[in-house]
């Protein structure tokens, strides 16, 4: 942990449309050290997808201006060219995506979308990759591993399909897998057995994870520290059980009281945060979660300062400590 | 698959007997053919004659049954308006035209709708993309005889660069009698149709690929530029470019007949008219049994691209829905 | 009900929005209505009647003469006349091509489709084997059995034409008698037929409308195909088609024989594609309907 693995500092994102600046990522920082599973929780429209998409420069330029600094392996992704952000992507840090069922190509066998990573970053013989594939499907517990090696998605169920994305992202051992929302898409009990693919994945191969998600739910048993977004911004950083434990941001706190919690039988009915978060285009001067906060005061009408709960415990927010 | 081919040339079969007996019905349904009253007198001993030559004085289901049993093996008659040769060698003279024509034609409406297409869809809402829309929508409407004709008026009579009428005998060609100048008018007017499909068809299939997810997919696996565009997106824009494919096949085939006519070449196009207006029922007949099957063929071989394409579409299993 | 009344007033209402904002739509009402005038009133307009021959003003040019502004043809009728008749024949023979293939197709697809059984297969099948061979070739096929003639080609364009409105009317009604208001209006005890004719073919209209307006330009196309090839309309009834190919022989020194009749028959096509295209885009805005 001493040694961050990638740090991301005070990243912006904005879109230019007909309609004004869409200000989807305002200025967020963070770091992720070796083999750490790093969670980033928000709801849609928050601006986690869009964050780490824009690492690996997936949104098309021309659609949105990128601004801040993010360091990885003694390098600013932000500043490479696009044949050196290809050398990156797939090979250093590679990604899987929301939904298995759209993101595999349906006309191309599956081994050849596995493979296809290794051949392009190590140059080597289709051979070799196809034992290399092969093995990769074994790893992430693809049974008959050479005869699935031939088949098409259509093929596969969705969280088979999963594994088999996992597998075409792990191909070149990447240090940093990125996973947006990889189990939305699935039943409750394959996003289990996802979670525990990653996490086993995760320690044997020695790589790190950003995980991102909606659900804070799935967060507790996955991740080593969780990071809260809330309109493009972070509002709250933490280790996992400490934020579990001593939430300190409003917004942290609410989607703490809108999960159902099966260990207390407790009759107090579930918490919804009313209000929709605000819009992106005109971005609010004062703290962002100010219309939907129910601590809020005269202070709020500023943005909030980072505070430090701890050494470890960051939260954005002008009651921090004091609610 | 191989069953499936199977019992396709079993239903394409079925299909031709069902239009060779409703052609033949429907000709000898009612009164009037070739030898007319109304088109001369004949004395009855001629006429008697002629018609038990073509064997016209036999029940129709006989005539029928006569008609098949010689059709199965090429032997279609002799036409009416020229009784020294055969239907079947008339046929085999001009289809080789109408063939150079149709095969010249797709090569050129395939190849430069596909590069028109592509062009397009990579440079979304530039002039060449407005261009390629407003060519293809006036393309797919405004008849081919119509284009064939403003070609005509232009090239041939205005500015006097090429032959208005022909298929090979202008004497300037590429090779032989292959390839001349008076190829390019009629390829031109009957290509611009199907030409403007598949550029629509490709251009509206590129650009919805290209925001798949496996395409981001793809590009997150640090795939070159051109892999991910030949790899990913060519091999699924294909599909509906497949499915172009089948809907002009209706359009080449009659698109010919109004070519031929208006460019005067001597292909089955034409005769199919002359047959028509003259009711030489033997050409007829072998020409709408030649339509038919070769439209069934084309139909069978898009269905076999389609799945040599697309894995999801398995005949086995196409076959059980 | 008050309900599916707004309901469908509103999209009634968007649909006209959505219409009305569409620039080619608006041009292809426009040409669609002057053709249309064009045919409604053909003999007001035009200076000479169509089959009026003057022996001593055969192939004038365009302002050759002042009495014909366009010319005269090769037997020596106004050109102008001839096209403003040529309307008329467009007009009366795809309108009424239509209009017979609604009538026919409608009813046969909408029983196939909700009725199933026997009835159905014997229709899928016809479906099938009059699809097995280009529509326009069977249309010249039943010419070269009739003889040709403006009857004859509104016959042998509505046996082809039915096909194409029964195959869409059965496919909506197929999907539609699935539907959950199909079972509730079973549920408090409506007749099949009442549900067919009150439920299902009111909203399967959209895409049958659609199938006709663009079916318009096809039947304009063959009328003008089969007239070009000498199978159309007798003489001297004028058609856009028969005067293309009437002038195939004079082009090179009489070129607006050829030029004025193919821009009418272009702009009609136009016209009638553009309002298909842009009541497509009205009645259907999620765009599910490929005719």
């Amino acid at each position: 942990m001493d040694e961050a693995l990638l740090e991301v500092e005070d990243l912006h994102v904005h879109f230019p449309t007909p309609d004004g600046v869409v200000q989807a990522v305002n200025g967020i920082s963070y770091s992720l050290g070796k083999q750490e599973i790093l969670a980033i929780v928000g709801e849609s429209g928050s601006g986690k997808s869009v964050g780490v998409l824009s690492l690996l420069r997936l949104i098309p330029t021309r659609d949105c201006e990128v601004q801040g600094s993010v360091h990885f392996e003694g390098r600013d992704l932000l500043q490479l060219s696009d044949a050196e952000m290809r050398e990156m992507r797939g090979n250093r840090i590679a990604m899987v995506f929301q939904d298995p069922m759209t993101s595999l190509n349906p006309v191309l066998r599956i081994g050849d979308q596995i493979q296809e990573s290794i051949i392009e970053h190590q140059g080597i013989s289709e051979k070799v990759a196809k034992g290399r594939a092969i093995e990769l499907l074994a790893l992430v517990g693809i049974p008959e591993a050479e005869k699935r090696y031939r088949h098409y998605p259509h093929q596969f169920s969705g969280g088979m399909r999963q594994r088999i994305m996992i597998a075409a992202g792990l191909a070149c051992e990447p240090s940093v897998l990125i996973a947006d929302e990889p189990t939305t898409a699935l039943d409750v009990t394959i996003q289990a057995q996802i979670i525990d693919l990653v996490k086993r994945l995760c320690r044997e191969i020695g790589m790190s994870v950003i995980w991102i998600t909606h659900d804070l739910g799935i967060v507790a048993g996955l991740a080593d520290r969780v990071a809260v977004m809330y309109a493009g911004k972070i509002v709250e950083f933490a280790p996992v059980d400490q934020l579990f434990k001593t939430p300190q941001h409003p917004y942290s706190k609410g989607l703490l009281n809108s999960l159902p919690r099966l260990d207390t039988r407790s009759e107090k009915p579930l918490e919804a945060i009313e209000g929709l978060p605000p819009n992106l285009i005109h971005y609010p001067t004062s703290c962002p979660f100010l219309e939907r906060c129910s601590y809020k005061t005269e202070q709020c009408q500023t943005p909030p300062e980072k505070q430090s709960i701890s050494t470890t415990h960051e939260v954005w927010c002008h009651h921090a400590g004091k609610l | 698959m191989l069953g499936y081919i199977c019992g396709r040339i079993l239903a394409l079969m079925m299909i031709l007997l069902a239009v060779s007996v409703i052609v033949f019905s429907l000709m000898h349904s009612v009164p009037g053919g070739p030898f007319d009253e109304r088109k001369g007198r004949l004395p009855p001993a001629a006429k008697a004659n002629i018609l038990k030559k073509y064997g016209l004085d036999q029940p129709v289901w006989k005539q029928y049954i006569n008609y098949m049993s010689h059709a199965v093996r090429f032997d279609f008659g002799i036409p009416y308006q020229r009784p020294h040769t055969t239907v079947a060698k008339l046929i085999s003279k001009s289809w080789a035209i109408t063939v150079q024509v149709g095969l010249t034609t797709i090569v050129v409406a395939f190849g430069f709708g596909i590069l028109a297409g592509v062009y397009a869809a990579y440079h979304q809402n530039s002039w060449i993309d407005t261009l390629v829309t407003f060519v293809s929508s006036l393309g797919v409407t405004v008849p081919n005889f119509v284009v064939a004709m403003w070609l005509i008026l232009v090239f041939a009579v205005s500015l006097d660069w090429l032959p208005m009428g022909g298929w090979g005998s202008s004497g300037q060609c590429l090779i032989d009698k292959y390839f001349c100048t008076d190829w390019i008018l009629p390829v031109v007017a009957y290509a611009i149709a199907p030409m403007a499909i598949v550029a629509r068809y490709t251009r509206a299939s590129i650009v919805e690929v290209m925001g798949e997810d496996y395409v981001r997919t793809a590009r997150a696996k640090g795939l070159s530029e051109v892999k991910v565009m030949r790899k990913h997106v060519f091999r699924n824009a294909q599909i509906p470019m497949v499915t172009a494919l089948g809907t002009e096949i209706p359009n080449l085939i009659t698109g010919s007949i109004f070519i031929e006519s208006t460019f005067r070449i001597n292909g089955l196009g034409k005769y199919f008219v002359t047959s028509t207006l003259n009711r030489d029922y033997p050409m007829i007949m072998a020409t709408f049994l030649l339509v038919a099957f070769l439209w069934g063929i084309l139909y069978l071989l898009t269905d076999i691209a389609y799945t040599m394409i697309d894995p999801r579409v398995r005949l086995g299993a196409k076959s059980l829905s | 009900m008050s309900n599916s009344t707004t309901t469908r007033r509103s999209f009634l209402k968007d649909a006209i929005r959505r219409f009305s904002q569409n620039r080619l739509a608006l041009i292809g009402l426009f040409l669609v209505g002057f053709i249309l005038f064009l045919a409604l009133f053909a003999d007001l307009l035009s200076p000479f009647a169509y089959d009026r021959v003057y022996f001593d003003r055969v192939l004038l040019m365009p302002f050759d003469h002042p009495e014909h502004p366009l010319g005269t043809d090769e037997v020596g009728r106004d050109y102008l006349s001839r096209l403003i008749y040529g309307a008329r024949t467009s007009m009366l023979v795809s309108l009424s091509v239509q209009m017979i293939a609604l009538l026919i197709g409608l009813p046969i697809g909408a029983l196939a489709g909700y009725f199933g059984g026997a009835l159905d297969f014997v229709i899928s099948r016809i479906i099938d084997i009059m699809t097995a061979f280009p529509a326009l070739l069977f249309t010249i096929l039943i010419i070269s059995v009739l003889g040709g003639g403006m009857l004859t080609i509104i016959v042998a364009l509505s046996i082809s034409s039915w096909i194409v409105i029964a195959r869409i009317t059965r496919a909506q009604v197929l999907t539609l008698r699935e539907q959950e208001y199909c079972t509730a209006a079973r549920g408090i005890g409506a007749s099949e037929w009442r549900i067919l004719f009150r439920h299902l073919i009111p909203n399967a209209m959209s895409p049958i409308l659609i199938a006709v307006s663009l079916g318009i330009p096809t039947a304009i196309f063959a009328e003008a195909g089969l007239s070009f090839l000498g199978l159309g309309v007798n003489d001297p009834i004028a058609s856009w088609g028969k005067m293309v190919g009437a002038s195939n022989a004079y082009v090179q020194v009489y070129w607006h024989l050829a030029l004025l009749p193919t821009l009418a028959i272009a702009l009609t096509m136009l016209g009638f594609s553009f309002l298909g295209d842009g009541l497509r885009d009205a009645l259907d805005p999620k765009q599910k309907i490929r005719v």
